[in-house]
This record gives C-alpha cells, structure tokens and sequence, in this order.
C-alpha cells in the first residue's frame, strides 16, 4: 500500500519517494541482476538503469501488479538485454578485434565473470554451473535464477514473469534435468573445466 | 571409473551450490549516480520542450491558412473582389 503511494507520488515529480524505493529494493534487485550478469561493475550500472526507468515510467503504471513486482520485472529485462547484447559481443569479437588497434581491451571483454558471491572452496564447480546456466533458454534461466540463486517463491516468479505458478514449476524442473544432465557431462572433465558451453541446451 | 550414482551425487552437489551464493552489499553512492543520471536526462530535455512548443505553433499557424483559404465564406471574398476592379487591366497610368 506504501509502494502504491510512492508512486503516486513519483507521477508527481517528488524525488524522495524515489528514496524511498530505492532503500527498500535496491539490495535485492542489485542481487537478482548479479545473479544474471555476475559482474558487479555491470550490475551496478543496470541498478542504475532500473531506477531511471522507474522514476520516467512511473507516470505509465497502472496498478494492476505490485511496485516490487514491476520493478523486478524491470530488473530482469534489462539484465536479459544485457546478456544477449554480451553475447553478441563475444560472438563478433573475433572480427572487431581485427580491426582494433588494442587487442587486449578486447581478450579483457571476452574474460568470464565470476559471481562475487561464490565461496573459494566451490569456485571451480559454481563457475561451471554459471556457464551451463547461461546455456539455458531465457525462460528457463530467469525461473532457475530467481528461484535457486535468489531464493524467491515459484509464486514470486510467476508474478514477475507474468505466468502461472505451474509454468515456473515446469520451467524450475526442465532446466534443473538439463544442468543436471550437462553436469554429468561434464563430470570426466573436472579439474580441465575446459568446457565449451556455447551450445543451446 | 566412477559409478552414475557418483556423478550424480556430484552434479546435485553442484546444482545446491547454486543456492548457497553470498548477498552482496550495495555499492557506496549508487543513488547519487542514480539521481545525476536523473537530473542530467531532465536538462536534456528541457530544449525538446521548445522544439514541441515551436512545432505547436507552427502546426497553429498552417491550420488557420488552411482554415482562411478553404472555409471562408463566399460573402466575404465577394467584399474582397469588389475592391478590384475587373475592368481595368493596366499596371501603370498610360
């Protein structure tokens, strides 16, 4: 009820509700982008992003979801952006850096990030789950992601991306039989962890 | 070799790693850049505003030429042509 309030009061122009916002969500909105970019430095920047977006849409919502809902949402799609145009990135890398002059400004772009959050002992075997992740659809990968990493509820999720509780179930169950499966996989390598994940799972 | 129920132990090891994942603290000063990006967005545009005010008038003035020479009534042209007289041709006194 707050959160509504806020926003009526953004429509307005007054920036502390805006405040007010950003200390009630931003740590865990700042938490669910890490877990889809893994880089601090980026995530900080898209935290950024989404609250820009918040104060200039804020005369666009219409109350029919929640504000944390919308906001989260939000999150997702500019980290979902974020990664494809990474992924882009590295696709052509190849043939920028051809033309560029610094080649190490680019071998520094193409670096995997590692989640900040990840303990010493499980570096190693968290790294290659990070990278099997981003081989998920992007369904499956933001259901996994805020339900296994984030610790949100399936009914959180399904709220966020505007589905059915049951659809995030199926989504959650699919990309756990896939990681698992690639895990498998993967299993003779440990210790190489020279894996190629490109590939679409 | 190592038995399926090995791997399979291992990549469920792995998969729980997923959820043991530290919080991070939010950055120091994230929401005064939040609030520079803001306020740098406003004074940018702020000479759009002019641009539409200008575009506003603009599309004013050609709706009433177009209202004068479309939809002005007869009556009052007929004031206008009586003014100049049809019969005389010559620019200049001769």
């Amino acid at each position: 009820m707050e959160d509504r309030q806020h926003i009526k009061d953004l429509q307005k122009g007054n920036e502390k509700a805006l405040q007010f916002l950003y200390e009630q969500y931003a740590e865990g909105i700042y938490n669910t982008i890490l877990g889809f970019v893994k880089s601090q430095e980026d995530a900080e920047e898209l935290l950024q992003d989404v609250f820009v977006i918040v104060y200039d849409k804020a005369a666009d919502f219409n109350f029919e979801s929640a504000v944390n809902t919308w906001m989260y949402r939000i999150a997702v799609n500019k980290s979902l952006d974020f990664l494809r145009k990474k992924k882009a990135q590295k696709r052509f890398g190849i043939f920028t850096s051809i033309y560029r002059k610094d080649e190490s400004e680019v071998r520094s772009e193409l670096v995997e990030v590692v989640h900040p959050g990840i303990q010493q002992e499980q570096k190693e075997e968290a790294q290659l789950l990070f990278k099997l992740i981003d081989g998920l659809s992007e369904k499956q990968k933001v259901a996994f992601t805020l339900t296994q990493i984030e610790g949100r509820t399936q009914e959180e999720v399904a709220k966020i991306m505007d589905t059915s509780r049951k659809a995030v179930e199926s989504l959650v169950k699919r990309a756990k039989e896939n990681l698992k499966k690639s895990l498998i996989n993967h299993y003779p390598e440990r210790g190489k962890m020279q894996i190629n994940t490109s590939k679409k799972i | 070799m190592k038995s399926v129920n090995d791997k399979e132990a291992w990549a469920e090891a792995v998969l729980m790693s997923a959820t043991k994942l530290e919080k991070q603290k939010l950055p120091s000063g994230t929401y005064a850049k939040i609030l520079s990006k803001i306020h740098l967005r406003k004074a940018e545009r702020t000479p759009l505003r002019w641009v539409q005010a200008a575009a506003a008038v603009f599309l004013c003035l050609i709706s009433l030429e177009i209202y004068l020479t479309q939809y002005i009534p007869e009556e009052s042209s007929a004031e206008f042509v009586e003014l100049i007289p049809e019969n005389n041709n010559s620019l200049y006194d001769e």
